[in-house]
């Protein structure tokens, strides 16, 4: 075996075993509330916002507050630092990436998932509205 | 149907193209000459007749024929023509079309230029686009229909719903955030690069099918340049775009859609490299052929993963699947399995001469750039699919941008390291002893501004080690391009292309790790200090035709006005928020707009949720929950009793309000009043939340001492920021003093 492909080989192998630690550090893994009880980091959520319940932002603290129904139904309230995403009145469903604290769950990423800027919510079957 | 019979049409020619192109590979003299006298033929002919199916997609875009699906569902009567451009490509079908019709054009110049690898290269050219035009085919064999014709109409697309032809009298139009002079230009520079990488691979394949490993080099090269330069412009206008538009105050989101143009870039880049190395020493043939083929292969494969959408669930765009799955599946599938399936069948008689130059040269540490270059878009391809992959086994992993800045960051260090030493290396030719001599003054102009930067406040061990990397190569290369720019002014362009890396490095921890964001309440017409600046809220205005907030900025006397953008979109059916942005040399400030506090707006008492012992503000009145207590739990008759305290002109009057569930199962509010008519109705429990939810009648909430209308904004300061465009703008100039010279002498030699 040539020094240099050896070299070479394990060069690559550490990259890979560093790229599996860089990137298992910051898996956030899909939960619900229920989940996020008794997981350990932070946790990814996806719901929908309950509008039944009061949102609000707070200037102050630089907060967005909601109410977040998660796939199994159940609604908690989120505190997301940083302001009302866009579209958010729009999405089809919300991401929340966080930790549950006493009951709140503190949030410093949401992903909000519209009907696409690239394509149009029709696809085949879908209704036609003008 | 004429229009898709034209599609149809181009996609038989195309076939007939690869068809033809193949067999006169396994043939000789007059016969070779036959098919290759068709293949041309038919592939000049469909690139005809995708040439017209391009102008008529314009045509019934720019007349406003609503009968057509595409038309009425990308664009609007009131669109101006700049957006109705932009509308060819808002949908998959449009910007199919227009992949295709960039390919068909590269095809035609390398047809001419190839020589005799044209019917090695067109065949994989022609077949790959064959591929692509299935997309838009719109054939229904039985129930299977492939492709998604852009010229379905209304009727064809919600059969029963409409009647047979129906013409809708506008359409539904563009989604405001592609109304935007970027994203005008942006799709068709990233599809142009999309497309030049098509010729490195189809050159690398050939070079395999042939086995003639070096030959192919110099043609590829300059293509492999402009993939490079294209690629690169098309992602720094869509994060520009992102910057500027969307408001969350960054560029760069490691999404699946931007990774999906950043892996090929980062695979050209790799390939540019390993193909100069071969050039200059005859070594890494497989690896040259791997990053072609890698670099194509990424393409296909993010075309996959965000058209198929099989990363619906993962992505911030998300993207309704035209039921191209299969179709996408079979194309990615096909090119992984010729590319990377020759180069096996191949690998054994590739030749590999030994490496003969000194470990301290510049192609050496070219070899090791390209090496990080192809791990970190492996590594980034990996993470980006991981969701997809991870989902068959259980939970889907998925890979925020955290996990992927600190794949990049060592990445990124050694890299910069490698682009000053590399760089220096070459310019002293050969020889330790120069080269120590060369690196004191970079070295020590990093070390100095290093530590200027620490002491400014870069306090991150990472980024300390990346500052200093990305300053040694930017002091490494402009020493460079000082000696060479008398007298090869055209060797240049590898020096200024790493500049912009370098650059574009600092501007990354300036602006990424470094910016201040805060939230901001602007009272209208009074001014609040914002990162140095008097900022005033002066009422509305407008900006690109839509609706905006006027800000005014002032500074030590010069005045500055902000408009960002707020408006409601009936196409979107929500806000549409853009910021605007204070440029200055040394950083940006910039303003997202949040929401506007209405006086009176927020003194809506109809439904007012309260937590126990909570306080709200309504005019000068307090109300608070005091109290919450059962008065009979039994299951058939709940009682509740709710107090509250009601604070105004310091006086406090107590309210209790009755709160039941008898038999019948339905809520019975019992309002109270108090003396002066303020009447409080409990609308709902929430026990499981402690939440309720109350109404309040006949608070006078008109008070004078209100506040005036408040916009909220978020502010934030990003440092040096322009390096991020400038760097990408100077590397992108480097690139094409490359391509230039490269053109000259990109004959092949026989």
């Amino acid at each position: 075996m040539n020094k240099k492909l050896l070299a070479g080989g394990l060069f690559i192998i550490a990259f890979a075993v560093y790229g599996i630690f860089a990137f298992k550090e910051n898996v956030n893994p899909y939960t619900n509330f229920k989940g996020a009880e008794k997981a350990w980091g932070a946790v990814q959520i996806k719901g929908v916002w309950d509008q039944e319940k009061e949102s609000s932002y707070s200037v102050e603290n630089h907060t967005f507050t909601f109410w977040l129904k998660d796939e199994s139904g159940e609604t908690r309230q989120i505190v997301f630092s940083g302001s009302k995403p866009n579209n958010f009145e729009h999405a089809t469903s919300i991401v929340v990436k966080g930790n549950l604290e006493n009951d709140v769950f503190i949030s410093d990423r949401i992903l909000v998932k519209c009907p696409s800027k690239y394509q149009s919510e029709q696809a085949d079957g879908v209704k036609f509205q003008s | 149907m004429i229009y898709k019979s034209l599609v149809i049409f181009a996609l038989v020619f195309f076939a007939l193209s690869t068809v033809g192109y193949f067999l006169s590979t396994r043939k000789k003299g007059p016969v070779q000459d036959q098919w290759l006298l068709v293949s041309r033929l038919s592939f000049a002919l469909a690139t005809v007749l995708i040439t017209a199916v391009f102008a008529i997609l314009v045509y019934l875009l720019t007349t406003h024929q609503f009968q057509y699906n595409y038309v009425y569902s990308y664009s609007s009567i009131d669109l101006p023509i700049k957006y109705l451009v932009s509308t060819f490509w808002a949908g998959q079908e449009g910007s199919f079309i227009l992949w295709i019709f960039l390919l068909s054009l590269i095809g035609l110049f390398v047809m001419q230029s190839s020589k005799d690898y044209e019917p090695y290269v067109m065949t994989l050219f022609s077949l790959a686009i064959t591929f692509l035009m299935t997309m838009i085919a719109g054939i229904h064999i039985g129930d299977i229909t492939i492709g998604s014709s852009p010229f379905k109409t209304i009727y064809e697309a919600f059969p029963g719903q409409v009647p047979a032809g129906f013409i809708p009298p506008d359409g539904r139009g563009l989604n405001p955030l592609l109304q935007n002079y970027w994203m005008t230009i942006h799709p068709p520079i990233l599809f142009i690069g999309f497309a030049s990488t098509l010729v490195p691979f189809s050159f690398a394949f050939a070079a395999l099918w042939r086995e003639k490993y070096d030959e192919w080099i110099r043609p590829a090269m300059p293509w492999t340049l402009w993939a490079g330069l294209a690629l690169g412009t098309g992602i720094m206008l869509g994060g520009y775009w992102a910057y500027e538009t969307l408001g969350w105050g960054g560029y760069w989101a490691w999404d699946p859609v931007e990774n999906g143009s950043l892996v090929p870039w980062l695979a050209t880049i790799a390939c540019i490299h390993t193909m100069l190395v071969q050039r200059k020493t005859g070594t890494l043939k497989r690896f040259t052929i791997f990053t072609a083929l890698f670099a194509f292969i990424m393409v296909v494969y993010s075309t996959f993963l965000t058209r198929s959408g099989v990363l619906a669930d993962f992505s911030v765009h998300s993207f309704s699947s035209l039921g191209l799955y299969n179709q996408l599946l079979l194309f990615i599938l096909t090119f992984t399995g010729l590319g990377f399936g020759m180069l096996i069948y191949r690998w054994k008689r590739i030749p590999y001469p030994k490496y003969t130059k000194e470990i301290y040269s510049r192609e050496f540490a070219m070899i090791v750039g390209a090496l990080l270059l192809t791990l970190l878009s492996v590594g980034t391809i990996i993470g980006t699919s991981l969701p997809v992959f991870s989902k068959m086994f259980g939970e889907p992993i998925i890979i925020d941008a955290a996990g992927f800045n600190s794949l990049a960051l060592p990445i990124a260090t050694l890299i910069a390291l490698l682009i000053g030493v590399g760089q220096l290396l070459w310019f002293s030719k050969t020889g330790l002893k120069t080269l120590s001599l060369n690196l004191i003054v970079p070295v020590s102009l990093a070390l100095v501004s290093t530590i200027i930067v620490v002491i400014l406040g870069i306090r991150h061990f990472g980024m300390i080690i990346l500052a200093f990397s990305a300053l040694f190569a930017l002091f490494a290369n402009l020493m460079v391009l000082f000696r060479i720019i008398k007298g090869h002014a055209q060797l240049a362009g590898g020096a200024l292309a790493h500049i912009g890396i370098a650059l574009l490095l600092i501007g990354f921890i300036t602006s990424g790790k470094y910016d201040t964001v805060q939230s901001y309440a602007l009272p209208k017409n009074q001014a609040v200090e914002v990162f140095g600046y008097n900022l005033t809220y002066k009422g509305t205005s407008e900006r690109d035709g839509k609706g905006a907030y006027r800000i005014t900025a002032e500074k030590a006397g010069n005045e500055y006005q902000l408009d960002p953008i707020f408006y409601f979109s009936t196409y979107s059916q929500a806000w549409m928020k853009s910021p605007d942005i204070l440029v200055q040399p040394t950083y940006d400030i910039y303003i997202a707009p949040v929401t506007v506090e209405e006086p009176g707006k927020e003194n809506d008492l109809s439904s007012i949720q309260f937590k126990k012992l909570e306080t709200k503000q309504f005019g000068d009145s307090k109300l608070t929950f005091t109290r919450f207590k059962p008065l009979s739990m039994n299951p058939d008759d709940i009682k509740i009793q709710l107090d509250f305290a009601l604070a105004r002109n310091g006086n406090v009057d107590s309210i209790s309000a009755i709160y039941g569930i008898g038999t019948d199962r339905i809520p019975k509010s019992v309002p109270s009043q108090t003396k002066d008519g303020v009447i409080l109705t409990v609308k709902s429990i929430d026990a499981s939340n402690g939440v309720i939810t109350i109404s309040v009648d006949g608070l006078s909430t008109d008070i004078s001492n209100q506040k005036p209308e408040t916009l909220i904004v978020e502010a934030s300061k990003k440092p040096f920021i322009g390096l991020v465009w400038l760097g990408t703008l100077i590397t992108m100039a480097g690139l094409s003093i490359s391509i230039f010279r490269r053109w000259k002498n990109k004959q092949i030699a026989i």
